[in-house]
């Protein structure tokens, strides 16, 4: 088989209220591809995406949740090796950043303690409908200990940062040997066989 | 070039044709890998490097014509030509979508597709040698 050219795999997850762009953040839009209806996601979108990092290819394998969230049907299988979510809000929707807490509990209970989060405020394009002020935001991050970033797909705005930095700092943490690697993801070496090819297939597939 | 990766960003989505378009000059290696970089027509987004699938014959699939995130009532056309892979690691980038109810392959970038299919439960990955770009 071909050689494994990346030197590490993180999963990463979107989690967040229907509507709030997860979508759109998952996918790049320019100017004439964004698409401002909103259409609920359905079946399992998932995208790779190869990164460079400090002279080292990162793999990164980004899920949506395919709109389940409206059924409150996110369970274990959907966090099983995830090692980083980003928590998006809607930064013209109240709701869907008071439900941020809600998601947090979710993630206490399903995913693994060690995973890397990062809160996202997206639409930040809209600021004539803005309900959740830049602040408050910042202070919701503060007191669970994330990051925070306000993005908007739409202007392709610090969407890719954010990636890029969960991405870095999912790193930092491995390279500094304290992460508690989920069994189906981490660090490939070079060349690796296809065990981990199969793990992770099961868990793929079992979502589909 | 970026260091940091996603320099990709600032690529111009270019018109382009949504169907199969014949494919002129070498593309094979000698032991029937990609010889060039596989990418995106539209946007130029790297679907493969090269040497890391190998081509495909006489395999017979529909496949819906191109959209943007593969809306709208296209009609399809037959194909029998692929890059194929069981590694979804092989990809550099990519999106995985269902549409109308099959599973494809769209840019994971600029979400024009189908350009290929994922088969037997998201094991095997078969992209349309005449739907993409070569450099």
């Amino acid at each position: 088989m071909s050689t494994k050219t990346y030197d590490y795999l993180f999963k990463l997850l979107l989690i967040g209220d229907s509507g709030v762009g997860k979508t759109c953040v998952l996918f790049r839009f320019s100017d004439d591809s964004f698409n401002n209806s909103f259409i609920s996601t359905i079946g399992i979108d998932f995208k790779i995406r190869t990164v460079e990092i400090d002279g080292k290819k990162i793999k990164l394998q980004i899920w949506d949740t395919a709109g389940q969230e409206r059924f409150r049907t996110i369970t274990t299988a959907y966090y099983r090796g995830a090692m980083g979510i980003l928590l998006v809000y809607d930064i013209t929707n109240e709701k869907s950043f008071e439900n941020i807490k809600n998601w947090i509990r979710n993630i206490e209970e399903h995913a693994s303690q060690d995973v890397e989060r990062m809160i996202i405020g997206n639409k930040c394009d809209m600021e004539d409908k803005r309900q959740v002020s830049r602040e408050k935001g910042q202070q919701l991050a503060i007191e669970y200990g994330t990051k925070f970033m306000e993005t908007s797909a739409k202007a392709n705005r610090n969407v890719e940062d954010a990636f890029l930095t969960l991405a870095k700092d999912i790193k930092m943490k491995m390279e500094r040997g304290q992460a508690q690697q989920p069994t189906n993801s981490g660090k490939l070496p070079l060349n690796s066989g296809s065990s981990k090819k199969s793990s992770f297939f099961s868990n793929f597939c079992s979502l589909l | 070039m970026n260091p940091i990766g996603f320099n990709i960003l600032t690529r111009p989505i270019k018109n382009c044709s949504n169907k199969c378009e014949k494919v002129t000059g070498d593309i094979l290696n000698s032991d029937d890998r990609n010889l060039k970089n596989i990418v995106c027509r539209r946007c130029g987004s790297l679907f493969f490097a090269a040497d890391t699938v190998i081509y495909v014959e006489d395999v017979q699939r529909e496949l819906k014509l191109m959209s943007h995130q593969g809306a709208g009532k296209v009609g399809k056309e037959k194909i029998s030509w692929w890059w194929f892979t069981d590694d979804d690691l092989d990809f550099d980038t990519i999106g995985f979508q269902t549409v109308d109810g099959v599973k494809v392959l769209m840019c994971g970038d600029c979400e024009f597709g189908p350009i290929g299919l994922r088969e037997a439960n998201g094991k095997f990955f078969f992209m349309a040698v005449e739907r993409c770009s070569y450099n």
